[in-house]
């Protein structure tokens, strides 16, 4: 093979191959785990974070850069069975079978994909930084490099999706494509290798096909009992479909149905689907003309055939469970095979009954069957005198507080297209709506009809439908609550509420992922010399993915069935790159302004895109299917292209080393696109709409526009001692800001409680015995404390014992009450060892304030910034007035006060009430004061410790004459000697 | 240079009386930091949640029963989790919360549901059959089952859902108007409510209302026995035979609930029990066989047996209902290991729904569903003479 297109042969299948393994792990991870949009929005966020942070490696590899792209080319060859058989066999056999909550999913993913998507970051890094030393010597034109490596990848994830879909996704089941994909990699492998190395990728080819292949089969021989755990006599059917596989277990006497592992239909009698039937049927003493909307696999078909003459219309989305029912050959049953919601706006006819079996809104699709569209759509459908019936999942007692508010938003979104509304507490929480009046009289009615039921008997009818409980049920879902819509799922918002309350999981972990990244992010934008143009990356890559989870949302919103499309959308946004990074390697200048107008051009797109959602909305019956779904393709493509011009430009205009710009510009687009993801899915869309969330897009945009045009100016400025200051501050601003996170979590109500358990545990506890002790050393032999890893961890570890006593003491007085306090927080726990520590470390040079201390480290921003000796020196002066004011008025009060008893605990205006009546509630009076002192450090040096800290006072006093010593070396250590 | 360079190599006596104190004194105090965790330290032993209530909750409170001092913390006795705690935490069960140093729960008088049933539903086929219960639930449960059907409530805190205000007066008044005949404490779990379940039954039984429990029986044997002695009949799940599993489904063991169970029996508390097999946890036949080879030798033949089909739910969602034929061979293995009464619930098949007489073979009470259709017991007797153990009407 020639040399010359080697780099970009391996890149076009790296994109072909990781976008079919991408696809893969996204079918099963939504099978492993529960399908919601945290879920997918945790898939994609990982992937892309993983990928960034590979990215970041491939700069730490110098030298022998083809042998390293070699080894990792044999990783990736290995990862993809390896992967997916870890992902199966995890909820069989670790799990159990068994829903896991948010933080095991989030490690869970974490892990399994980390070794894949870090060697496909790296090796795209390597593989441009190859590409540009080969170029080197041939055009002298580096960023052709670059395009030509995210060309030939942007390519070949398009080819990889169209592959997928047209001729992979119902033909082959997943282990044979993962075992086609490292045979794949292998293949690349051999044709790209060097000749003296061609043995050895033989032999590691040789072991890694035999080695898959043997795990392929034996895993297939018992994946009937290790993935459904269905007994061995069962008769197993599996059916490839595009949705992924659907699997039929016949039992003799039952059938269960799973898609992709997710149980999703059982012929089990159950006691739910006969009141989901008859309930709504007996409203009405002639209702002959039936709508269902799924549920076919259930037994309601045959519940509704014990109705005479009745006739039903079946909707459904999946063509196989359509099949089954259409070859039972029911009598006057008529299944449509589609969307349910877009099928329902074809239907002429008008109907008696409509019963919907949509389950719960566990996403934004399901959503769409509980919105107040929906139900406008559903009553056009039917007769005056008809009924609709729909369920939610809950246990008989529906008291629990994000499960009545999900009931609540349904209720008031029914109630804008019914006159009536009724909520049974039956097996589930049956709603039924209608524009005629409904009988309370359930049993009565039941028994009117005469129909043989199962699990409904007299008893059971009289209890559970008594009129106390259903007025009880109404009770609990009239209140005003913003509707359900389309654009604005609050009912799914409200159901993962309920799915993290049944997990016990907050959304921490979220946060502390996010924070993660930001710190990565901003650590990257920051060491970058040309910061407005690394923000700009980061913007465009959040806003890529963001309006990439929109508009997949919205597409689904409208036309549902986004599982056949959503290969068609993501190859588009990626096919979108395409033109754009052609077009700019075209240009022969390359100016600011056009990544600026690309900035305007991408917010200008949000906008459009909102009023184009509305017009679609507005007139959906009066546009042609496909002009409608080309305007979504058309946005796809465009938002790419500009997305895929923006980033050629700014890697053109970045003047940094090659593997550095290279590495930094993949890990800016990927981890920029990673928040991108997550933030959009968990937190924009459920809180805030589709639509708020385009805008709030188009904001950033702008922002960042501005930005851009303002920054760089000063970038240009700037000396190279200048731009290592701003990197000093950056580091004080990031000490800073994790600081205040740490203060946030502690306040947080709903992450106070985890923060204390991790801090409080006895590794935590160990933890900072090993700092302490490590400490020791440190003092004594200061030069081992030079590494800035090894200040980053004390720092992280010291943080929770100054920031929970600040953030909320049991007292308000932080780190003073402690001996009488009676739930310690870790500082309450240590301080026994850890004050006597910090005097004896203080012994040399004061080592613990100047390098240990967390809270002195927040306070250092003076000596960073410091521009100004002589006003300096003056408010220093004045400062130190400061501590004897407060000394004087603790004086005064314990004089004054100077019989605890006279400070009674009832009276509410006491100084004892003031100090105990929010007792581990926050205090907003210490959260201002911490703030003041962490401002005033802007001005005074390090004003908490050189004014009333006791320790430093304590150490002061021991070392009086060494001091000033100290202090200046202290600053020219910091680098700014005053 | 050279000079500068070895005068800074060289130790002065005040950098070695330093670095001696900071070195000794950093071992001794290395050392005392590892004591305090390891062997000082009782944290090791706190189960539970370091989370104070809100001011709302704590009008629903009264002093807890059943706890003692342990070192610097408060160790609740209700139920072998034996919670260690600290001022302001709460229990494992969520309810029970320490407060100037004294425990307390927050689950009295504050049910979060409360309905009437019939006595079948619970389920109860000895106990007045054919009647109705008032039924009440707090929030909080001291398990984690994950096969869990009303989670929304036992998985939560008092502070999660609605709380009704139901005094005791005012509850047993009602019994008495509507002349329900029995009090069930059951949808949770009413350990999680002990004291309050406690009362109400003191209070009911002084006005002739009977009291039930709905449990796991998870609780310590002494105050087993107290509330033992003011209820009148209990269902009992044991949700699995074999520690393993016990501990996989409901995060619990199970040798307490056995213990639990023998002490209620002796203090002549009416006991029957409900296995709800889930399939790939629970469905072990040779587990099913010990248990009711246990039940026989232990509590006797006549003790009532309902195996529950499992329906997907809470952490469970995607096993399937169990097969009609695991419940029916786990039917005839506790008919064949001696046990006389055998029922099977939340399906509808021809056995296991009606009282077959252990004598004469005939059905004593015919069931449809929770509907009584014959009953032919007359003073707890067959009409062949036959007693039939159970607690009946007249």
């Amino acid at each position: 093979m020639l040399d010359r297109y080697k780099n970009i042969f391996i890149s076009f299948f790296l994109g072909f191959l990781s976008l079919i393994v991408q696809v893969i792990c996204f079918r099963e991870f939504l099978g492993t785990l529960d399908g919601n949009e945290l879920i997918t929005s945790l898939i994609l966020g990982n992937w892309l974070f993983l990928v960034g942070v590979g990215s970041v490696l491939s700069a730490k590899f110098k030298v022998k850069i083809k042998n390293v792209i070699r080894n990792f080319q044999i990783y990736i060859s290995i990862f993809p069975v390896a992967q997916l058989i870890f992902i199966r066999l995890i909820k069989a056999q670790v799990f159990q079978f068994a829903d896991i909550g948010l933080g095991s999913a989030y490690f869970l993913i974490l892990i399994t994909l980390a070794p894949y998507c870090i060697s496909i970051g790296t090796l795209l890094g390597l593989l441009t930084r190859v590409e540009q030393e080969t170029s080197e010597g041939q055009d002298k034109k580096d960023s052709k490099a670059f395009i030509n490596i995210y060309l030939a990848d942007s390519l070949g994830s398009v080819f990889g999706g169209i592959a997928f879909y047209f001729f992979i996704a119902d033909r082959l089941e997943s282990i044979y494509v993962m075992c086609a994909i490292s045979t794949t990699h292998i293949l690349i492998m051999l044709l790209s290798g060097e000749r003296k190395a061609i043995k050895y990728i033989m032999a590691m080819s040789a072991v890694i096909v035999t080695l898959s292949i043997v795990f392929s089969i034996e895993f297939k021989k018992h994946e009937n009992m290790l993935v459904t755990g269905t007994s061995e006599t069962a008769k197993v059917t599996n059916v490839l479909s595009p949705y992924g596989l659907f699997r039929e277990v016949d039992d003799n006497k039952n059938r269960y149905f799973y898609e992709n592992e997710v149980l999703v239909g059982t012929t089990v009698e159950s006691r739910f689907i006969e009141e989901s039937v008859h309930i709504p049927m007996s409203q009405h003493p002639e209702y002959k003309n039936v709508l269902l909307i799924f549920g076919g696999l259930s037994k309601a078909i045959d519940e509704l055939k014990k109705y005479q003459d009745v006739s039903i219309t079946y909707l459904e989305r999946s063509k196989e469970i359509a099949h089954r029912i259409q070859k039972e050959k029911k009598k006057n049953l008529r299944v449509i095979v589609g969307d349910p919601r877009e099928s329902i706006k074809g239907l002429r006819e008008k109907f008696d009954v409509i019963i919907s079996f949509a389950g719960d809104p566990i996403n934004a699709n399901i959503n769409r069957y509980f919105t107040e569209e929906f139900f406008v759509l559903a009553k056009n459908v039917l007769r005056d005198d008809g009924i609709m019936t729909f369920s939610l999942g809950s246990s008989e007692n529906v008291v629990e507080n994000s499960m009545i508010e999900m009931g609540a938003t349904v209720y008031s979104s029914a109630r804008t297209a019914f006159k009536h509304l009724l909520v049974l507490p039956g097996s589930k929480l049956i709603f039924l709506a209608s524009d005629f009046s409904l009988s309370l009289k359930i049993k009565d009615l039941i028994k009117e009809k005469g129909i043989q039921t199962k699990f409904l008997d007299e008893r059971y009818l009289e209890t559970q439908f008594s009129e106390v409980r259903i007025n009880l049920m109404r009770n609990n879902f009239e209140r005003s609550l913003i509707k359900n819509s389309d654009f604005r799922p609050t009912a799914y918002f409200f159901y993962v509420k309920k799915w993290l309350n049944l997990h016990e999981s907050n959304l921490l972990l979220f946060m502390v992922f996010l924070i993660l990244l930001i710190l990565i992010v901003v650590r990257l934008v920051f060491k970058s010399e040309q910061t407005a143009l690394s923000t700009t990356l980061l913007t465009t890559g959040f806003v890529n993915l963001g309006f990439e989870v929109v508009i997949l949302m919205s597409y689904q919103i409208i036309y549902g069935d986004l599982f056949k499309k959503i290969g068609v959308l993501l190859s588009l946004f990626i096919a979108g790159f395409i033109p754009g990074l052609y077009l700019q390697s075209k240009r022969e200048k390359k100016r600011k302004e056009e990544i600026i107008i690309c900035d305007i051009i991408l917010s200008l797109m949000m906008v459009s895109y909102v009023l184009m959602l509305n017009y679609i909305e507005a007139n959906q019956k009066y546009l042609a299917y496909s002009s409608q779904e080309g305007v979504f393709y058309g946005f796809a493509l465009i938002i790419g292209a500009i997305v895929g011009y923006q980033v050629s430009s700014i890697f053109e205009r970045m003047k940094e080393r090659n593997q550095d710009r290279v590495s930094r510009i993949y890990a800016l687009d990927f981890l920029g696109a990673s928040v991108g993801a997550v933030l959009t899915g968990i937190y924009l869309i459920p809180l805030v709409g589709l639509i708020n969330t385009c805008y709030f897009f188009a904001v950033i945009k702008i922002i960042s526009a501005l930005y851009l045009y303002f920054r760089e100016k000063e970038d240009k400025k700037e000396t190279n001692e200048q731009i290592r200051s701003v990197g000093k501050e950056y580091l004080f601003q990031l000490k800073l800001a994790l600081f205040f996170i740490a203060m946030l979590l502690i306040i947080a109500s709903d992450t106070k409680t985890v923060v204390y358990q991790i801090t409080t545990t006895q590794w935590f506890e160990m933890f900072v015995v090993l700092l302490v002790t490590c400490g020791f050393v440190f003092a004594i032999k200061p030069s081992l404390f030079k590494n800035a890893q090894i200040k980053w961890i004390y720092f992280i570890g010291m943080l929770p014992l100054a920031a929970f006593p600040l953030g909320r003491c049991y007292f308000k007085v932080p780190f003073f009450f402690c001996h009488v306090c009676p739930r310690p927080c870790l500082f309450g726990v240590v301080r026994f060892y850890l004050i006597p520590s910090i005097i004896l470390m203080n012994l040399k040079s004061k080592f613990w304030c100047h390098n240990l201390c967390p809270i002195g480290r927040v306070q250092e921003i003076k000596c960073v910034t410091n521009t100004n000796v002589r006003m300096m020196r003056l408010l220093q002066s004045l400062w130190r007035c400061f501590g004897i004011v407060v000394l004087t008025i603790i004086v005064y009060f314990a004089v004054y006060h100077s019989s605890w008893n006279s400070i009674t605990e009832n009276d509410q205006n006491s100084f004892y009430y003031f100090l105990f009546n929010n007792a581990f509630e926050f205090s907003l009076y210490i959260v201002v004061i911490v703030i003041l002192f962490v401002a005033l450090s802007k001005f005074i040096k390090k004003p908490f410790c050189n004014s009333l800290c006791p320790v430093g006072a304590l150490s002061d006093l021991i070392l009086h004459e060494e001091k000033k010593h100290l202090e200046d070396e202290h600053e020219k250590e910091l680098g700014i000697a005053t | 240079m050279k000079n500068e360079s070895k005068n800074r190599n060289k130790i002065t006596r005040r950098n070695f009386i330093k670095n001696t104190a900071i070195g000794v004194g950093g071992l001794g105090l290395t050392a005392y930091g590892l004591r305090s965790i390891l062997i000082d330290n009782h944290r090791f032993l706190q189960i539970g949640f370091p989370n104070d209530a809100s001011k709302e909750i704590w009008k629903w409170s009264r002093e807890a029963e059943w706890w003692n001092r342990s070192g610097g913390m408060i160790r609740c006795l209700l139920c072998p989790h034996e919670c260690h705690l600290r001022e302001n935490d709460r229990g494992f069960c969520r309810t029970r919360v320490v407060k100037n140093g004294k425990l307390y729960t927050l689950a009295y008088e504050n049910p979060c549901a409360v309905n009437i049933d019939p006595i079948e539903k619970k389920p109860l086929y000895h106990f007045l059959p054919g009647t109705t219960i008032l039924s009440l639930a707090t929030a909080g449960c001291n398990l984690r089952c994950l096969n869990c059907q009303n989670w929304d409530i036992s998985q939560a805190k008092p502070d999660d859902v609605k709380n009704m205000e139901v005094k005791i007066s005012e509850m047993v008044d009602f019994c008495v108007k509507k002349n329900i005949p029995s009090l069930a404490y059951t949808y949770s779990e009413p350990i999680a409510f002990y004291e309050y379940t406690k009362d109400a039954s003191l209070e009911g039984r002084k006005k002739g209302i009977k009291n039930v429990l709905v449990t796991a029986g998870y609780i310590n044997e002494m105050p087993a026995r107290e509330i033992a002695r003011v209820v009148d009949a209990a269902n009992i799940d044991i949700k699995a035979f074999s520690e393993y599993t016990y501990k996989k489904l409901t995060g619990s063991r199970l040798e307490p609930v056995l213990t639990a169970i023998k002490a209620m029996k002796e203090e002549g508390m009416w006991i029957e029990l409900t296995r709800l097999i889930v399939p790939n946890y629970s469905d072990d036949l040779a587990d099913i066989r010990k248990m009711c080879r246990w039940i026989v030798e232990t509590l006797g033949p006549g003790t009532p047996l309902h195996f529950s089909r499992f329906h997907p739910d809470h952490k469970l969602k995607n096993i399937a209902p169990t097969p009609d034929e695991i419940i029916e061979r786990s039917y005839e293995i506790a008919m064949n290991e001696g046990l006389n009464f055998v029922y099977i619930g939340n399906m509808r098949v021809e056995r296991g729904q009606s009282t077959i007489c252990p004598k004469c073979k005939e059905e004593v009470i015919i069931r449809d569903g929770y509907t009584i259709l014959k009953n032919e017991i007359r003073d707890g007797k067959c009409p062949c003479g036959e007693k039939i153990p159970g607690i009946w009407m007249g």
